[in-house]
């Protein structure tokens, strides 16, 4: 990490009110754990960590007990081009993290950087979180090879946008899915952990994953 | 850790295409109408567990040399005739204006590759160097100085996508993964610790004092 100063070199500057300090972190893993570790004399940090665990609860709290998280969004800031990801920098008499660079190509090195207060959302994050689809389980086969299945006759699926009954009805164009469905082997029972073609497309199938009615299966898509 | 200071000098880029490893052809500042570049390390509020990847649009005079499907593009900073890369893109899609004789393409970095099975368990820091093999890339030093506590990965986060496991690691050490602008995965905390910085001067020039720099 470099550390590297910026001053007053930028267009504009926002700067939001510094956190509290931290003084308790929660680990949450994806089957609803809780691994706790700290008080509740300053501010709470919730982590989802899938493969948290109590140590790691201690840990996070050792490195983050009495951090203090300072949000700011400096417009046309003149960086130097050696500035990563992760650096610290120090600008508008801010010092945090650089938690974003946006690179416009000007003649003259600007950049948008920021670390985020809440209410800043990336929407145009270029992938998206898996989409649940809804297809009948029963046209699903392993295709042989490790981890490997295809999709055979996928018929009647349906897209389903969360876990409600809802989702499972409402209809999916197929403009997804195309003649390719109907390609691939089909030569054994599906039920397997791995990722499934259909035509171009890829889903992970979880065979953990609710089956939400006796003829359907919750996939998961990959962009 | 050092001082860098801002830059107010005229600044070009260039984009250079490669098939493979092999370098096919060079779009100079000249040719270049629009260039962004967004890399973020934390998407949202305030939050680790993240894999972002970057994103490279461009719109440029269509070039005399053929582009390959998915051809590995770096762009690149010229400041004073040196050349810093500001991140290594894989194009995702192109879209050609024949009435402007242009070339728009939309890239995004190694990160995106992490959107496959991710296939291993283990040791943290095995099923990372195990995910950047699945990216491509090399790990950067801030990982192997950093992922040192060995947390187990259990081999039911093996079927997630690579992606979902480094937000697994990269929350259990307070930080997230990006792809470094050498192509490598880097790992960045939240916390910055306190703030040290070199003294310079009004135009962000060291200080020194019998040629050792003050720090403060």
């Amino acid at each position: 990490m470099s550390n590297f100063y910026i001053g007053d070199k930028c267009a504009n500057i926002d700067i939001s009110e510094p956190w509290q300090a931290v003084s308790k972190v929660v680990v949450k893993t994806e089957d609803g754990t809780e691994y706790t570790a700290g008080s509740n004399t300053g501010r709470t940090l919730e982590i989802e960590c899938a493969i948290g665990t109590q140590t790691i609860a201690n840990n996070l709290l050792t490195l983050f007990n009495g951090f203090v998280y300072k949000a700011y969004d400096a417009t046309d800031a003149l960086i130097n081009p050696n500035m990563e990801l992760g650096d610290a920098v120090s600008v508008g008499g801010v010092y945090s993290i650089v938690g974003g660079i946006h690179i416009k190509g000007d003649m003259i090195l600007a950049a948008d950087i920021s670390a985020p207060s809440s209410g800043d959302i990336d929407h145009e994050y270029p992938y998206e979180a898996y989409k649940r689809v809804v297809v009948a389980a029963k046209n699903i086969r392993h295709g042989g090879g490790a981890g490997t299945m295809h999709g055979s006759g996928i018929t009647g699926h349906s897209l389903s946008t969360d876990e409600t009954t809802e989702g499972i009805n409402q209809s999916l164009a197929d403009a997804d899915f195309s003649a390719d469905v109907f390609a691939g082997a089909a030569t054994a029972a599906y039920g397997k952990f791995g990722v499934l073609y259909i035509g171009v497309r890829k889903f992970y199938v979880d065979d953990a994953s609710v089956a939400v009615s006796n003829n359907y299966k919750v996939l998961y898509a990959l962009p | 850790m050092s001082l860098y200071s801002a830059s107010d000098k005229a600044s070009t880029y260039k984009l250079k295409f490669y098939n493979g490893s092999t370098l096919v052809g060079t779009i100079d500042s000249g040719s270049i109408i629009e260039l962004e570049i967004q890399r973020n390390l934390i998407s949202q509020s305030p939050t680790v567990g993240q894999a972002n990847a970057g994103e490279l649009d461009a719109t440029f005079m269509l070039p005399s040399f053929a582009i390959p499907r998915m051809a590995k593009v770096n762009a690149i900073l010229v400041l004073d005739s040196v050349e810093y890369s500001m991140g290594w893109f894989y194009i995702d899609t192109r879209t050609k204006d024949q009435l402007n004789n242009t070339l728009s393409i939309v890239c995004f970095d190694a990160m995106l590759m992490g959107e496959q099975a991710c296939g291993t368990s283990g040791t943290d820091i095995t099923v990372v160097n195990a995910i950047a093999s699945l990216l491509g890339v090399q790990v950067a030093s801030s990982i192997t100085s950093t992922i040192i506590n060995s947390y187990a990965v259990p081999s039911s986060q093996a079927p997630n996508s690579a992606r979902e496991v480094l937000k697994a690691i990269g929350a259990a050490y307070g930080g997230s993964f990006f792809i470094t602008r050498d192509n490598k995965l880097g790992f960045a905390g939240l916390s910055v610790g306190t703030e040290t910085y070199y003294l310079v001067d009004e135009y962000g020039d060291p200080i020194t004092f019998g040629g050792d720099r003050i720090l403060v």
